[in-house]
């Protein structure tokens, strides 16, 4: 056989496999776009007791902090809650009490038996958690019990997964209608979750306009 | 250096039978084509923006002394759509942030073709092909995710061409039609593949 003849015959047998296999390869080249911008990560998360008369409630409390639950605290519940950075927590505490105010809700001293008090927790975990441990808020709430806890009536939280991010949670929990069994009941929840940046401007900023957002969601919060 | 040269004589060796001329018989075209696609009905509606992320290979038969061919396809697209600020509501649950959608699909498809010229550097054809598509569809918001998987059985006509450049190496362009029957966890998948094809034909 005349030897070019033979290499392109040697060539041809090679080169549909080759072929094949390049476009085989190609498949697993399709990586898809994803975010681009920090903003693109945050969630807003709201969910409510739908029976609850959120209108006929007057007053509402706040602490003077925004706790921070961390993976170690959740690991060793005799750990204390620690507070978030001073700026960060007045911050979401300015944002919802402009938010609380504008629907027609009073701010009073928790010693005023206020009709409704609004518990905003920072969690740096692996899960989003909204039935945290009671006695983190045994240093604010009125007549803590240690043997109290919370309950979501009519409604069920979320628990998911998460991956280094921060979850800003409002709980807003209903002091007046503890259970017989000391169950807090929670009418209405928030989660703010987005990945942490380097900029605590940065950070507040999309925690604030976030925390609008929430209300904005919740046209029923109101009086 | 060793290794410049021979990916040089293969590259001139390729080149050299490409354009050469013997008097094999063409019974077979083995094809890797870029396949832009567009998606549409239930899969527009769920993400409406073309993908360039798409790829098939195809092996065709042709049955000798014929106009009648069958082949094989496999392929893989990639659709992506992100969709700023969306509000989910789902019974007391409201969420809202960007969405980023996702569907893969993976057909495999065999097909019978009909050419319309028996011979010529351009071979315009015509094919229906039947089989199946796995297709996974995933949302992503945040750090919530839902993913859907299926697979579908799908019907493809296409309408093209080859142009021969030389007796072992051509050109296809053709139009493809993806139509999948709907399951019970996905909805039907739609979409028109533009095919730009490298074709070694033996």
């Amino acid at each position: 056989m005349n030897p070019f003849v033979e290499a392109k015959s040697t060539l041809k047998r090679i080169f549909s496999p080759i072929l094949f296999l390049v476009g085989g390869s190609l498949f697993f080249c399709c990586v898809p776009d994803g975010p681009d911008a920090i903003e693109q990560i945050d969630v807003v998360y709201t969910n409510h007791n739908p029976s609850f008369n959120f209108s006929s409630r007057l007053t509402y409390s706040l602490p003077e902090s925004v706790i921070l639950i961390e993976q170690e605290v959740l690991q060793n519940p005799d750990t204390p809650p620690a507070f978030a950075d001073f700026l960060i927590s007045q911050g979401i505490l300015s944002s919802i009490r402009t938010n609380m105010n504008a629907r027609g809700y009073s701010l009073v001293d928790v010693s005023a038996n206020p009709d409704l008090i609004l518990l905003p927790s920072i969690t740096i975990t692996e899960n989003l958690r909204f039935s945290y441990s009671w006695w983190y808020w045994g240093w604010f709430y009125p007549n803590f019990q240690p043997d109290w806890g919370w309950v979501y009536p009519g409604y069920t939280p979320i628990a998911t997964r998460t991956m280094e991010t921060g979850t800003l949670l409002i709980q807003l929990s209903d002091p007046k209608g503890i259970t017989s069994d000391n169950r807090v009941p929670i009418h209405w929840i928030v989660a703010l979750n987005g990945r942490i940046s380097q900029s605590t401007g940065n950070n507040l900023n999309r925690i604030q306009s976030n925390i609008d957002l929430a209300f904005n969601l919740s046209p029923y919060l109101s009086r | 250096m060793n290794i410049m040269k021979n990916v040089l004589f293969f590259i001139a060796v390729v080149v050299a039978l490409g354009f050469s001329n013997s008097g094999w018989a063409q019974s077979s075209y083995s094809i890797v084509n870029f396949a832009p696609t567009l998606p549409m009905g239930n899969t527009a509606d769920y993400i409406g923006v073309m993908t360039g992320r798409s790829v098939n290979v195809e092996f065709i038969r042709i049955l000798e002394e014929s106009r009648f061919g069958y082949g094989i396809e496999a392929g893989r697209s990639s659709f992506f759509e992100k969709i700023p600020n969306r509000i989910l509501e789902s019974g007391t649950v409201v969420a809202s942030g960007t969405q980023f959608r996702y569907i893969n699909t993976t057909p495999i498809i065999v097909s019978g073709h009909y050419f319309f010229t028996e011979s010529g550097k351009l071979r315009p054809f015509a094919s229906l092909g039947f089989g199946v598509v796995f297709q996974t569809r995933r949302v992503d918001m945040g750090i919530f995710s839902e993913r859907t998987t299926g697979t579908q059985l799908a019907i493809r006509p296409e309408l093209g061409t080859i142009f021969q450049i030389s007796d072992y190496v051509g050109i296809k362009l053709s139009g493809k039609y993806y139509q999948t029957m709907g399951g019970s966890n996905l909805p039907s998948h739609a979409a028109l593949g533009f095919n730009l094809g490298f074709v070694i034909i033996n």
